[in-house]
């Protein structure tokens, strides 16, 4: 059972590069961390490196962490997150050949999702193309709207549009065959 | 944020519902690997070393300092000493009044310094009080430079060059290197007792 500590002790700890408390508020984040991170890769290895280099870069910069703007969870959320997606772009290039001024929203059958399991959701999300694996969890799971994705992805909200019409096309086709 | 629709809600839970992998010590191990590289253990994100605001250079310094110091000292010390050794130098290349002059000071063999008194015909020393003693005696008889080669020269130079000149300057040889003469006649009899004077009596 892992002692759970106070945000500042591990702070405290973690800005004086004391290996132990660093280790003490990885283990405190780490299934947190973990979840975030499996959205964005397609296996565990692919988590597994995201978790690492996100890990890396929360005790390098923790120093400039402010309590006063957020939580240290919405913190690490964003460098996971920031991590995650720089792993989808090393993947594939987001093309910006592609806009969309609407997205179509395809009948996606929800009763077939709720009888699926959790694994078998991210396996189909999984197989989504990187690109728009990313809009579509960013979208879809984390809540952000086109103009955020735009901005966090480089791209115009019309890509990030397009993206997400091709996410629930492919979707719906999936769990077509599922039904 | 966005509207999300019924089917991306239902997605967004099972999501959270997900089972994590248990890789935590796999994935911990190479996090630590990377901040034994990036930052080890012994750094502190406070010390840049060179950042002023955060006394860099003061908590440098201390290390820095005292090797300063020992480097300065060295260097005073040789330079010293260098400057030392030039001057024993050029009194080495000028050996021959200093060292052919001390032996016969010092040489116990010779012969004391002596005179021949006038009135009397007796041998003398001439070291009763009667002959002052000359300044290079005086100096050569206190000893105090000519068997030490290296001397700081800046406080002891002129007293050893002082007496070499007078030395070399002096005319006349030393007394002690005339040999005595020898007394004529027997002794107890003097030219007085060959002196003829006329006597009262024998005048016609």
């Amino acid at each position: 059972m892992i002692a759970v500590a106070n945000d500042i002790d591990l702070l405290q700890g973690c800005i004086a590069n004391d290996r132990k408390v660093q280790k003490l508020l990885y283990e405190q984040f780490y299934e947190f961390a973990m979840t975030v991170a499996m959205r964005y890769s397609r296996d565990e290895m692919d988590a597994a490196d995201i978790m690492s280099h996100a890990f890396v870069k929360v005790f390098k910069s923790i120093k400039s962490y402010d309590s006063t703007k957020g939580s240290l969870h919405a913190w690490i959320k964003r460098i996971v997150v920031n991590e995650g997606l720089d792993h989808i772009k090393s993947r594939e290039r987001f093309s910006e050949n592609v806009e969309l001024e609407t997205v179509d929203e395809p009948p996606i059958n929800n009763s077939v999702l709720e009888e699926m399991g959790a694994e078998e959701i991210m396996e189909l999300i999984a197989k989504l193309p990187p690109a728009t694996h990313a809009v579509f969890v960013l979208y879809a799971v984390e809540g952000y709207n086109h103009r955020e994705i735009a901005e966090k992805l480089g791209i115009s909200e019309g890509t990030s549009k397009w993206h997400l019409s091709e996410a629930r096309k492919t979707l719906q086709k999936q769990l077509a065959h599922l039904r | 944020m966005n509207q999300k629709a019924t089917y991306e809600i239902t997605i967004t839970d099972k999501l959270r519902q997900l089972q994590v992998p248990d890789m935590r010590d796999a994935i911990w191990n190479r996090i630590e690997q990377q901040l034994d590289l990036d930052m080890p253990e012994d750094y502190n994100p406070d010390d840049t070393p060179d950042s002023p605001k955060n006394g860099g250079w003061r908590k440098t310094g201390w290390k820095v300092g005292p090797f300063a110091v020992i480097v300065a000292i060295v260097t005073i010390f040789f330079i010293n000493k260098n400057n030392n050794t030039k001057p024993n130098n050029t009194d080495q290349s000028q050996p021959v009044n200093t060292q052919t002059v001390t032996p016969q000071i010092n040489d116990p063999t010779s012969p004391p310094a002596t005179r021949i008194n006038p009135k009397t015909g007796k041998i003398e020393s001439v070291t009763d009080g009667n002959t002052p003693a000359t300044a290079s005696d005086s100096v050569f008889d206190q000893q105090p430079l000519i068997n030490i080669p290296i001397i700081d020269t800046s406080t002891h130079a002129p007293v050893i060059k002082q007496p070499v000149v007078q030395q070399s300057t002096q005319p006349p040889p030393r007394q002690d290197s005339v040999p005595p003469k020898k007394s004529r006649g027997v002794k107890g009899i003097s030219d007085k007792d060959y002196h003829i004077t006329l006597k009262k009596d024998s005048v016609p």
